[in-house]
């Protein structure tokens, strides 16, 4: 190839060599001999480049941009003979400071790239690399050369998938991990055969983009500790993956390092989801820190009242003006970047109902930013999921603008089932719509619209679910006003630990219950990491500010809670066992193959008679497995039978064709190891005609030709 | 940094001493090319190498797979815990042939055709 004819400076300041740049890409991107600077603002009258040698605190050079090297709104400039590794970088950005009119800008701030694609300054978790009133989020040039190989995103369908919820340090900080580099990334490679010996093939990580944990300005009451912003809801970059969960980020090698996990989770042909932020950064309100979006240009990035001031859609003090077209373009551009370098299979979009929200905060019809996701050719094939409500009032379960993509977070289901599994009236109806995936509100767009879950990393663990009445959170230091009030959890008797034995056995088959329900039920389940060891945060429902045992999962306490991770296990190898669990459309209510049987049919306690009244408590369903899925592939017959009730029901069970038999799977009114077993070596009832099911307790049955 | 050669068996030996990142890299670069001709075998002995950055690595990969490319062979040898961490972290180390000792290494690549 010809070498290129413009590589050569036009512009001295000391030592440092320049030439007018390109305007695109933004952020920093290598070009021959140099490295290519390029910065968004609107409203800014000048821009300088701060150039900064990794670890000093006095800058290396600030070269203002000649006015020649700006095109349209965009600064652009080329450096030439950088020493990329050594180098970091921001931007002074002038313009008029006129908060009513939605302009800070503020000369004296240095401000981090919205484009980097690393950030220095919170290296180490929990360090501070620079002084506190300094420039301390600054921005990294990374290679983008990574060697996938073979790798690509897996795409497997959605509704084959079983996402695992988890947090990069909480998974392997606590000391039982026994890993080289707790709370990394690189730990989380180290635990990958957990992941497959419970059986997920999907993992969603909490927030990984660079976040300053040091963001709280409460304080834990009992031991006077600051708190920190631990989960990481709070962006400072979209960017860069955090360099605190990288055991290599103090030498700025944390997207070699992320990419290397991600690359052994496909070997392992488990598929890798963020947890993604865009409803708003870590700048908060009025009085929050200017760290970039802010002092580049405020009015374009931040939706504003008519008095300059911060609409706070998010809870979070300020809202991203996500539909703003230079807005929109960054989280394309964003999204685009983690699926093409990371091969990152799908999002989950924190408070998305903000991402149809217009300038003013008004919910749009037909959001442009949703309908470029949709379309949009690199994310072709990743998942998007939704959660699809904000924190202004915006609840769009089941209507949240889909474009034959979407799926969402189904708070619906999570709903229902903990009224019904506590035994709530009133429940058995709608609880028939979540258990096949919720056709009253994904009509047409299938069951794989509905995200399944019982717990996140919002709110009760599952343990915590049947173990507190209500939320303890005083120690995230705001005298317990924080968190949900709307738990629909129970306590079983006794609020939080007790040794009584019968109490401690309802709360296993509790649990036990509802992971059943999830899991056979239509529709793709999340399960939140920690549950599988009957994870206890004491009864906190908001523990986004601790770094401890709240949030660490105890290791140690595997052999206690075998019990609740062998049933995992298995209700995990049954679903995947079992492809009429996993359809992608919704049943047809009828025999649609001449089977005699209908897809899915409901009974009772007499078989074929379901008690859809106000006071039932019961309920059970059979799906035929001669109706096939997607995949063409047949299946067995499967029966659930639910009795929520105190006392326990003998159910009446449907009668197979010639010559199959009903075999038990699982039934947690049975005590282990009798609870469940492996599928494939579910052994026939003695008796053909009944069941009879414990008090609230579930039973899965298969039947197959004996 | 540090560049020294050796020999042993017939096998010439690279010893690296102290950083390598984007600012050494080249001289690796330049200490390594002389000994890559078609068909030739070469250790490089790093085990006083101190840090091995980003940049470092990528110097390595390319200068590894261009030897290799060129039917020669090319392996590390005593990379210090610390180093081979950061490559095993990072998924560089999948991609390199290693070998604890100087005395391993000289076997391997012998025996090797």
């Amino acid at each position: 190839m010809q070498p290129r004819i413009d590589i050569y400076p036009t512009h001295r300041q000391g030592d440092f060599l320049m030439r007018a740049g390109r305007p695109y890409p933004f952020g920093a991107s290598f070009v021959p001999g140099g490295v290519n600077f390029a910065v968004f603002s609107r409203h800014a009258t000048a821009c300088t480049l701060v150039l900064y040698e990794r670890g000093s605190t006095k800058p290396l050079i600030e070269i203002p941009f000649p006015d020649e090297f700006r095109v349209g709104h965009v600064f652009a400039m080329v450096v030439f003979g950088l020493d990329s590794e050594q180098m970091e970088y921001g931007y002074r950005l002038d313009g008029p400071f006129r908060p009513h009119q939605g302009h800070r800008f503020n000369e004296r701030k240095i401000l981090l790239d919205p484009y980097a694609k690393a950030v220095s300054g919170r290296d180490v978790w929990r360090q501070r690399t620079y002084p506190e009133q300094s420039f301390q989020h600054r921005s990294c040039l990374v290679y983008d050369d990574f060697d996938w190989q073979a790798d690509r995103p897996l795409e497997k369908p959605l509704e084959e998938l079983i996402i695992y919820e988890m947090h990069v340090r909480s998974f392997t900080r606590h000391p039982s991990a026994g890993v080289k580099h707790p709370g990394t990334f690189a730990a989380i490679r180290e635990k990958i055969p957990y992941l497959k010996e419970l059986g997920v093939n999907a993992v969603e990580l909490m927030p990984i983009h660079e976040f300053d944990e040091f963001e709280n300005s409460f304080f834990n009451p009992e031991t006077g500790e600051p708190l920190l912003n631990y989960w990481g809801y709070s962006p400072v970059s979209f960017f860069a993956p955090k360099a605190g969960y990288a055991a290599t980020g103090q030498y700025g090698m944390q997207v070699d390092e992320f990419k290397a996990l991600i690359k052994e989770l496909h070997k392992n042909d488990i598929e890798v989801f963020l947890d993604v932020v865009f409803n708003h950064t870590a700048e908060g309100d009025e009085t929050g820190h200017t760290i970039s979006f802010r002092g580049l240009d405020n009015r374009t990035y931040y939706m504003l009242k008519p008095d300059g001031r911060y609409y706070n859609f998010s809870g979070c003090g300020n809202t991203m003006n996500c539909n703003n077209p230079v807005v929109r373009a960054m989280v394309i551009e964003c999204l685009r970047y983690w699926v093409s370098e990371f091969h990152i299979d799908g999002f989950r979009f924190d408070l998305a109902s903000i991402l149809g929200r217009d300038s003013r905060g008004n919910p749009l019809a037909n959001p442009p930013l949703l309908e470029m996701m949709a379309h949009d050719p690199v994310l072709g094939r990743c998942k998007l999921i939704a959660e699809a409500w904000d924190a202004g009032g915006l609840y769009q379960v089941g209507s949240f603008p889909s474009y034959g993509r979407w799926s969402e977070w189904n708070g619906k289901y999570r709903d229902t089932l903990r009224r019904f599994l506590k035994g709530d009236l009133g429940q058995v109806l709608e609880m028939a719509h979540r258990i096949q995936g919720s056709p009253d509100l994904y009509a047409g767009r299938g069951s794989s619209a509905s995200i399944n879950f019982i717990t996140c990393h919002d709110g009760f663990t599952l343990h915590d679910l049947f173990s507190y009445n209500e939320k303890h959170n005083w120690a995230n230091g705001e005298e317990n006003r924080d968190g949900a009030n709307d738990n629909n959890s129970w306590n079983c008797g006794v609020e939080g630990p007790t040794d009584d034995p019968d109490i401690l056995a309802l709360r296993r088959r509790l649990m036990k219950n509802g992971l059943a329900i999830l899991l056979v039920s239509q529709g793709v389940p999340l399960i939140h990491s920690g549950d599988e060891l009957a994870h206890t945060k004491k009864g906190n429902n908001n523990t986004y500010c601790h770094d401890n045992e709240l949030n660490w999962l105890n290791w140690d306490s595997r052999p206690d809670n075998e019990e609740m991770f062998r049933f995992f296990q298995a209700c995990i190898a049954f679903r995947k066992a079992h492809p009429i669990l996993r359809r992608r459309h919704h049943f047809d209510q009828r025999d649609v193959v001449g089977s005699g049987y209908p897809d899915i049919s409901w009974h009772g306690l007499e078989a074929w008679t379901p008690d859809w009244g106000y006071h039932a408590r019961t309920i059970a369903f059979m799906l035929c497995g001669r109706h096939p899925a997607e995949n063409g592939q047949k299946d067995d017959y499967v029966y659930v039978a639910m009795n929520m009730h105190w006392e326990s029901h003998r159910f009446e069970l449907p009668q197979l064709p010639p010559r199959y038999k009903w075999l038990a799977f699982a039934n947690t009114g049975q005590a282990a190891p009798h609870d469940i077993t492996t599928p494939g070596q579910e052994r026939p009832l003695r008796s053909q005609r009944h069941l009879k099911l414990g008090a609230r307790a579930v039973a899965i049955l298969v039947g197959r030709p004996a | 940094m540090e560049i020294t050669h050796s020999q042993q068996q017939e096998i010439p030996i690279i010893h690296l001493v102290g950083d390598i990142d984007g600012r050494t890299a080249p001289q690796v670069q330049q200490a390594i090319l002389p000994a890559m001709q078609a068909g030739s075998k070469l250790l490089l002995e790093m085990s006083r190498v101190t840090f091995m950055s980003s940049a470092g690595l990528r110097v390595l990969l390319l200068l590894y797979r261009q030897m290799n490319d060129s039917d020669g062979q090319v392996a590390l040898v005593g990379l210090p815990e610390m180093v081979q961490d950061t490559m095993s972290i990072t998924g560089f180390l999948d991609f390199f042939t290693t070998y604890d000792t100087i005395e391993e290494g000289v076997v391997a690549l012998n025996n090797s055709a």
